[in-house]
């Protein structure tokens, strides 16, 4: 449908299609996802075509049905040739798709699961932070992404569909995945793994750009923020304590509980990719993001007027 | 049925009053006022307008119910207002011909109550008021693209996820009298709204959402719509 094709756009690729892979890490785990699909069902198909025998066969099929040879070849070796085909399958392709250490010049990115939504970290050859930013991942096409998956609070699941399978994120694990997108575009992800609360609304978006477009992304990131004139929206940020939990570079706000807002205007969503990210979906999180994310970790703002909400989310939108 | 027996029912009516009949008979005057108390007032406020004696003067243009007194200098004035917007100005000409100066209060009183009773007597369902003659088309996308800019952050609109609790309750837009507090609910006023919310009403929570004036349009046109909610 063209108006769910629409949403996804905005709201970065969210809800995942879940059977059109988008990478060579994706690719095996969707055609091994068909073949049990197609495979389930020819063999239900056999165990019906069988039973409308039982019931209603001719005598001598019926009693070719019963015999040993049947059970033999049905109900023993076919199982357990097809059954271990499967397993083979399995085993090898998981092996074949873990990641077990960086690549020389891979990049590297930590993903920290958080009570709801995505901490990520840039890091350099050595292992330290060079960009931080939540909820979205940005990557060039056509190489591989070494993602550094793990958990600050319970176990989350880190799904992007279109370019990996799950991979658990364990408190105090490092679980390594290997993505790779081969078409830019937006690629929506999923907490998989229940988590509490707004479990449902912790999503996530890829970013693939060319390499000469992320090469331009990544320069804008690391360059340093130019000293910003003082404005109403970034006085009230101040005043009204968003800053005990966000960190905004240049500026005064160094907390670390929430996501670092340092480019949150230029982030395809809002509420970790649940939310169209504009002036308005700004003003109406922050006023009010419990009725929107119920349990979310970030209080209402309710003794904000209209003009200093405004101005907030002026500023918060401003911040590209 | 329904409309064959209201253009009659106006017609005598139209007699009754003694409306000339070279003004009287202009069809489109008559069907767009029939089409516009039948179909688009709400059989609500025309109630409240026949109850209470009220002259009821209907702007065929806009399809607004208002009750007021229905001088021929005050529907000038409303005409007027809906002149701006429309685009169909020859309208207004046919429009005036439903209100010959020489007509007087009394008989115009009269011939708008019994009018607005039509509806009534045609056991017609509640139809709400919907200012905009909107396409199904620019409801679709005006669906669309409410979804896509988020206006369910704040608000609650039937369809449109989430539903959020920091604006108003857009559930039945279509029968409000004001939006925002202030602005007539006129399709023009409500995309001017949507455009530029500070702008239009100073002091309002709603930010100025970026969108484009066919998406103003096209969410006015689905806000407005009647049969969704």
């Amino acid at each position: 449908m063209p108006t769910e094709t629409q949403l996804k756009a905005v709201l970065g690729g969210w809800p995942p299609a879940v059977l059109n892979p988008a990478g060579p890490y994706s690719e095996p785990v969707t055609l091994l996802a068909w073949a049990l699909l197609i495979g389930g069902t020819v063999v239900l198909a056999i165990v019906l075509a069988a039973l409308a025998v039982a019931l209603w066969g001719a005598p001598s099929l019926r009693r070719r049905l019963g015999g040993d040879r049947a059970i033999w070849i049905g109900g023993i070796a076919f199982p357990v040739v097809v059954l271990t085909a499967l397993l083979v399958w399995g085993l090898w392709l998981t092996g074949d798709l873990a990641a077990k250490a960086p690549r020389p010049g891979e990049m590297r990115v930590r993903i920290t699961g958080e009570m709801w939504w995505w901490r990520v970290a840039y890091l350099d050859e050595s292992g330290r932070t060079v960009i931080r930013d939540a909820n979205e991942l940005h990557v060039p096409v056509g190489s591989t992404v070494l993602l550094e998956l793990d958990s600050a609070d319970v176990i989350h699941s880190f799904w992007v569909p279109r370019l990996a399978g799950k991979m658990n994120m364990i408190p105090g694990r490092r679980n390594l995945l290997r993505i790779q997108a081969d078409q830019p575009g937006t690629f929506g992800g999923q907490c998989a793994e229940y988590c509490g609360g707004p479990h449902a609304l912790m999503g996530f978006a890829v970013v693939a750009h060319t390499p000469e477009s992320f090469d331009r992304w990544r320069a804008s990131r690391l360059a340093a923020r130019p000293a910003s004139v003082t404005s109403r929206g970034q006085e009230l940020f101040m005043a009204s304590g968003c800053a005990a939990c966000h960190t905004i570079a240049g500026t005064q706000a160094a907390g670390l509980a929430g996501p670092d807002l340092t480019h949150v205007g230029s982030r395809r969503t809002l509420g970790a990719g649940i939310l169209p990210n504009n002036r308005g979906t700004l003003a109406g999180w922050i006023a009010d993001s419990q009725t929107i994310k119920p349990g979310n970790r970030m209080p209402n703002y309710k003794q904000l007027d209209a003009r200093e909400l405004n101005a907030l989310a002026d500023y918060l939108a401003g911040l590209k | 049925m329904l409309a064959a027996a209201i253009v009659v029912i106006v017609e005598l009516a139209v007699q009754i009053a003694g409306i000339q009949s070279g003004q009287a008979r202009d069809e489109p005057a008559v069907s767009l006022a029939s089409q516009s108390m039948a179909c688009r007032a709400s059989v609500r406020r025309s109630a409240i307008a026949a109850a209470e004696g009220n002259h009821f003067a209907a702007c065929a243009e806009c399809g607004i119910a208002a009750l007021r007194p229905a001088s021929s200098e005050a529907c000038g004035q409303e005409e007027r207002s809906c002149g701006e917007k429309s685009t169909h100005p020859q309208r207004n000409h046919r429009q005036n011909r439903l209100f010959p100066k020489a007509m007087d209060d009394h008989r115009t009183g009269a011939l708008f109550a019994l009018m607005a009773m039509l509806p009534l007597l045609s056991a017609c369902e509640d139809v709400p008021v919907a200012p905009h003659d909107a396409q199904p088309e620019a409801i679709k996308r005006g669906r669309l693209a409410a979804g896509q800019l988020g206006c369910g952050a704040c608000h609650k609109i039937p369809g449109i996820w989430p539903e959020g609790a920091t604006g108003p309750d857009l559930t039945n837009l279509a029968e409000r009298g004001v939006i925002a507090g202030s602005l007539p609910n006129r399709p023009a006023e409500l995309t001017a709204y949507l455009l530029d919310p500070p702008a239009t009403v100073p002091g309002t929570a709603m930010p100025k959402v970026p969108m484009t004036r066919q998406q103003a349009e096209d969410i006015a046109a689905f806000l407005h719509q009647p049969d969704a909610h």
